[in-house]
């Protein structure tokens, strides 16, 4: 039989890139008082990350086969490095992708006690650009919130190419 | 000439790797102006693709060169280490005329560029990637300060279309119904009320319990039922929690 791509790949074989939009997130079904929980959500290259980095940054390889249709046991591997953006490349957040604070942005009553905490747009977003593979269930994200008193510290704006410093 | 080499050699070079991202990426964060090294998106894909040589189509030669294979494909594309999870084909205008012994009338006859498949692109899941889902059911009581609650009643759940079962399991009604005189029975089991927000997994052909008549959050429920589905096996839930 002669291969294909689509007979070599299987079910990992869709017919374009824009199918795959269709099935990017399943939104699940709506029942109230009962709901699923996810540790963590990865999309896109961060997905294919496997394994430690070196640095701030993770390089996956990606390889692909050219292959004699005809002749399965003739082929020649290509390989590419890919280095994805790391934490340290971004400067600075969409705020539109924060859809929720607590407390609110500028609140001056803000009780103690309450689990500060901010809600982003997309589900993916806290683990995006993290270089560390997923072991089990932990994923670690690639931002934190900090929490400081306000009387003993300060935020200096970001110059340049540098993020704002606390 | 063989034309994976030839193919090979095109996917090497750095214009055949592009990166493919979906457009609101491009807004979403700030990234500070690249150095040296090609960086690549976190939510890109890759894709790879060459146009030296038609992929998934007999070829007879390439340009004035024999061709010394019939057919070349792409196969087994892997993303750090693990096969990709999510494969498609891309395609490029190839001229035929550079690749078939074509007589002077098809030359003339087929159109001078036809599409066919040039490369491939690739990504690490069809959807999104995450590890076991934990399924929970939420609950919640509800206390009155300053006044006397008992707490959850029988009354909390819906027994509109329960109450025939109810009463049907009390020795006084099986006595109205049937003969009074026939010796009332042992009496039958208690009904077991599922915890709030769990409800029990039963065959949908004979309502015995499955699992060991142990409740269990609707979603796994759900999950549950959908195995048996698969596995041929019928099972349907007991909704307002009783087992």
């Amino acid at each position: 039989m002669v291969e294909t791509l689509k007979t070599s790949a299987g079910v990992a074989f869709v017919a374009t890139y824009q199918s795959l939009a269709a099935v990017a997130f399943t939104p699940e079904n709506i029942l109230l008082g009962d709901y699923a929980f996810v540790p963590y959500v990865r999309n896109g290259l961060s997905a294919a990350i496997g394994q430690n980095p070196a640095g701030n940054r993770v390089t996956i390889r990606a390889e692909v086969e050219v292959a004699d249709s005809s002749d399965a046991t003739t082929s020649q591997k290509i390989a590419r490095h890919l280095t994805l953006y790391g934490p340290g490349d971004v400067i600075g957040i969409d705020p539109g992708q924060i859809i929720r604070r607590e407390p609110v942005n500028g609140a001056v009553d803000a009780e103690q006690g309450y689990l500060a905490h901010i809600e982003f747009g997309r589900p993916d977003f806290p683990w995006m650009f993290s270089p560390l593979p997923a072991t089990g269930d932990i994923c670690q994200p690639w931002l934190a919130l900090v929490i400081c008193e306000a009387a003993v510290s300060h935020l200096e704006p970001s110059q340049g190419e540098r993020p704002a410093q606390i | 000439m063989d034309p994976i080499t030839a193919a090979a050699s095109a996917l090497t070079a750095d214009e055949a790797w592009t990166p493919l991202l979906p457009a609101e990426a491009q807004a979403m964060v700030r990234l500070s102006p690249a150095d040296e090294v090609l960086l690549y998106h976190p939510l890109g894909q890759i894709q790879v693709r060459q146009i030296s040589i038609p992929l998934e189509m007999d070829i007879d030669r390439i340009g004035s060169s024999k061709s010394t294979r019939k057919r070349i494909n792409l196969r087994a594309p892997t993303l750090g280490g693990a096969a990709a999870g999510a494969v498609w084909p891309l395609t490029d205008r190839f001229a035929p005329g550079h690749f078939l012994t074509l007589s002077d009338h098809d030359v003339l006859a087929r159109p001078e560029f036809e599409e066919r498949a040039s490369g491939l692109g690739m990504g690490a899941t069809q959807g999104a990637g995450f590890s076991t889902a934990v399924q929970a059911g939420y609950a919640w009581k509800t206390d009155c300060p300053n006044e006397d609650f008992d707490g959850p009643t029988l009354d909390d759940w819906n027994l509109a279309h329960l109450s025939a079962k109810v009463l049907g399991r009390s020795a006084k009604m099986r006595i109205k119904t049937a003969n009074p005189y026939v010796t009332v029975g042992p009496r039958p089991e208690e009904i077991a009320v599922a915890p709030r927000g769990e409800v029990a997994v039963v065959s949908a052909d004979t309502l015995a319990g499955a699992f060991g008549s142990v409740a269990m959050p609707a979603s796994a429920a759900a999950a549950a039922v959908h195995d048996g589905d698969v596995t041929g096996v019928r099972l349907t839930t007991l909704s307002a929690g009783f087992m």
